[in-house]
């Protein structure tokens, strides 16, 4: 019972910092894509808005409530989003959630794949050079990371798309699946393959890179001698040991990754126009979505706030020190 | 007993390490012989860096990647180690030798329970189950005092303390029931009523298991409390090697006097003496020997040649010119009688 308490209170003060985060996110969001220069109507009435007349804009600007200053305009918004309405895109005239919904699952496949995949690989290589340190294949590996995470991940995505949809004509340049094909399985993977590669490629060698240090440090340390000496080969205490030693790291280093590649799974949706929640923020940014977009950054914010809490109890529960005390942790263990 | 010649647990001919540092080449040992029967205890006493725990790494193949043995061989049973492949090492680590660390705190990994720390060796072999092992690992530490065993077993180490730990890893080494205990100053982390503990529980083991071990200390009293022979090491080298009575209460190398006349004792007025200077550096060996800069009684010969080994009796042997026949005579200036010593304990 009292366990359930203690978890209950922990849970509630998460929750809460968690609304005070987003709601903070939203004060600036919600300013800041006002004060941008730009005209809003244009999202709503495409080019028709540059033959309405003046009292035509301004009854406009009415309807859609932006006429009032921004704090009201807040107000309005917030009381909406907390009833769980959250205005409507004016771009696509339906519900924001609506717009959305449609979508999300496209970049949580896309975002997700890449994800595991980048942090499956990073950590094959990071094993891998950490086993061999100082070796020409670690070596050799580092320099190509160097070089591949110095090219911006849009440019390579140009440079697949040439060879392999225009060139070879193999792979389909963007999209999420053929208009025509109905969306089967088979489509939507080969369509991911390309936006996959970019995603990967761009991210795996930082991660790769961190993890191949933390490992040598993590083998540096004395318990290593201590294992060996037990009998263990290297690999073994590299797998069960090192490994070990360095999860709650790799845990943390996961969790923090997901903004960062989240936002590279953005970009990479625009390049190969692949209808997700990327190119949709980054049309309603640039189209003055505003409804669109708050929901869009809280969303991302949501996500990634979550990811990050999640990670700090997963390695709390990983590391036992971590657990108890307070600060420094000079308190008493139990 | 039948009357075979009988194979020393371990044989060291002639054994040089050397590291390779940024500034220079390191020479750590250089060039130590020493054989060690079942069930013996050697203690290998001497300051720090003068190559005893590089000296203990190389004998189980654990030495640092810059590293290597040199010279010389490394025989375990009969059986010549050096240059052979890792499997051999791992599988002579997994049956034949134990180690045990001078900070158990920081050898034990922080995340694993220490029961499974423990119990890893003897998985190794294959020879029993998980929860055979974990009872024989619960058995052998409640032999060593740590109560409740089981349940402490699931701790994490940063819930048992250093003496525990030091016990712990103690435990590990033996479970594997290996032949050679290496023991890298497992004292000297310790506090002195732990340190006490745990030297007679090393002193135990090694009449139940007929354990021969390496002790590896600063400490001569802790030397003389369970090692049947002394080695003093300085510069890499073995200068003097004896029965402990022999070492202790006839030493012939001034660095053993030295060390003796840098113990304190409640009996004596006065600080104790020391030694004058510093370890030499090992990485530009002077011509002659390592000691004579401090060494109170260097003759000249002592600045142009290194000492080769006397033999004082047939077990003694110290490396010193002074026992060159032509030498001048001169004695120990220190006596530390054991009988001294034992008068110390009576008051404890």
């Amino acid at each position: 019972m009292e366990q359930v308490l203690k978890w209950g209170k922990r849970l509630g003060k998460k929750i809460l910092e968690l609304t005070i985060w987003l709601f903070l996110l939203s004060l600036m969001v919600f300013y800041m894509a006002r004060l941008a220069p730009g005209d809003p109507l244009r999202a709503y009435y495409g080019d028709g808005v540059e033959r309405m007349s003046t009292a035509q804009q301004l009854q406009a600007e009415e309807k859609l409530g932006l006429n009032r200053p921004i704090y009201v305009q807040y107000g309005l918004w917030l009381r909406g989003a907390l009833s769980g309405n959250f205005g409507i895109s004016f771009q696509y005239k339906q519900d924001c959630t609506a717009v959305i919904g449609s979508l999300w699952q496209n970049t949580a496949l896309l975002g997700g794949l890449s994800y595991l995949l980048t942090f499956l690989l990073a950590l094959l290589i990071g094993c891998f050079c950490a086993m061999r340190e100082d070796s020409l294949w670690d070596k050799l590996l580092g320099k190509l990371s160097m070089v591949l995470s110095a090219i911006p991940s849009f440019w390579i995505a140009l440079l697949l798309i040439l060879l392999f949809s225009v060139n070879l004509g193999l792979l389909p340049s963007g999209g999420a699946y053929d208009p025509g094909g109905g969306g089967g399985w088979l489509d939507r993977l080969v369509h991911l393959i390309l936006p996959l590669t970019v995603l990967v490629l761009g991210h795996v060698w930082y991660y790769a890179y961190l993890i191949r240090c933390r490992l040598q440090e993590e083998m540096r340390k004395d318990y290593v001698i201590f294992a060996l000496s037990k009998g263990l080969s290297g690999k073994a205490v590299l797998y069960r040991h090192c490994l070990r030693g360095s999860l709650p790291y790799l845990i943390s280093l996961m969790a923090l990754s997901v903004p960062h590649i989240l936002g590279g799974t953005y970009i990479v949706e625009k390049v190969f126009s692949y209808p997700g929640l990327g190119t949709l923020c980054f049309e309603s940014a640039k189209y003055h979505d505003y409804n669109l977009l708050m929901v869009l950054t809280l969303l991302t914010a949501f996500f990634v706030i979550v990811c990050h809490m999640a990670a700090q109890a997963i390695s709390q529960r990983l590391d036992p020190r971590m657990k108890g005390g307070k600060g420094f942790g000079f308190r008493t263990y139990e | 007993m039948s009357q075979e010649k009988r194979i020393p647990v371990l044989e060291l001919k002639d054994l040089c390490v050397e590291f390779e540092a940024n500034t220079g080449r390191v020479y750590a040992v250089r060039g130590v012989s020493l054989s060690l029967e079942r069930g013996e205890t050697l203690a290998l006493v001497g300051e720090s860096g003068c190559g005893k725990t590089v000296l203990c790494r190389s004998i189980a193949g654990l030495l640092p990647a810059h590293g290597k043995v040199t010279q010389g061989e490394v025989l375990l049973d009969g059986q010549n180690l050096t240059g052979a492949s890792p499997s051999l090492w791992r599988k002579a680590r997994r049956e034949k030798i134990g180690m045990l660390w001078q900070n158990p705190m920081t050898f034990f990994h922080p995340a694993i329970p220490v029961g499974k720390q423990i119990t890893e060796g003897l998985l190794l072999r294959k020879t029993c189950s998980k929860k055979e092992a974990f009872r024989r690992g619960e058995e052998l530490l409640s032999q060593l005092e740590i109560s409740d065993a089981g349940k402490r077993m699931k701790d994490y180490p940063y819930q048992w303390s250093g003496g525990m730990l030091q016990r712990g890893a103690l435990a590990a080494a033996l479970l594997k029931e290996p032949e050679l205990l290496l023991a890298d100053e497992p004292t000297t982390a310790l506090d002195v009523v732990s340190q006490r503990k745990m030297l007679s529980f090393l002193k135990n083991c090694t009449k139940e298991y007929g354990l021969s071990v390496i002790f590896v200390t600063h400490d001569l009293l802790a030397a003389a409390e369970v090692a049947d022979r002394i080695a003093v090491m300085y510069g890499g080298r073995i200068v003097e090697i004896g029965k402990t009575e022999e070492v202790l209460e006839d030493p012939k190398h001034p660095y053993t006097w030295g060390l003796m006349s840098s113990l304190p004792s409640l009996w004596k007025e006065g600080k104790p003496k020391g030694i004058p200077g510093f370890p030499p550096d090992m990485r530009s060996l002077p011509k002659g020997d390592l000691f004579a800069p401090r060494n109170l009684y260097a003759m000249e010969i002592d600045w142009k040649e290194e000492a080769p080994i006397f033999p004082v009796t047939s077990t003694h042997f110290a490396a010193t010119w002074l026992l060159h026949p032509l030498a001048p005579e001169v004695s120990c200036p220190v006596r530390l009688s054991l009988s001294a010593r034992e008068k110390e304990e009576k008051y404890e």
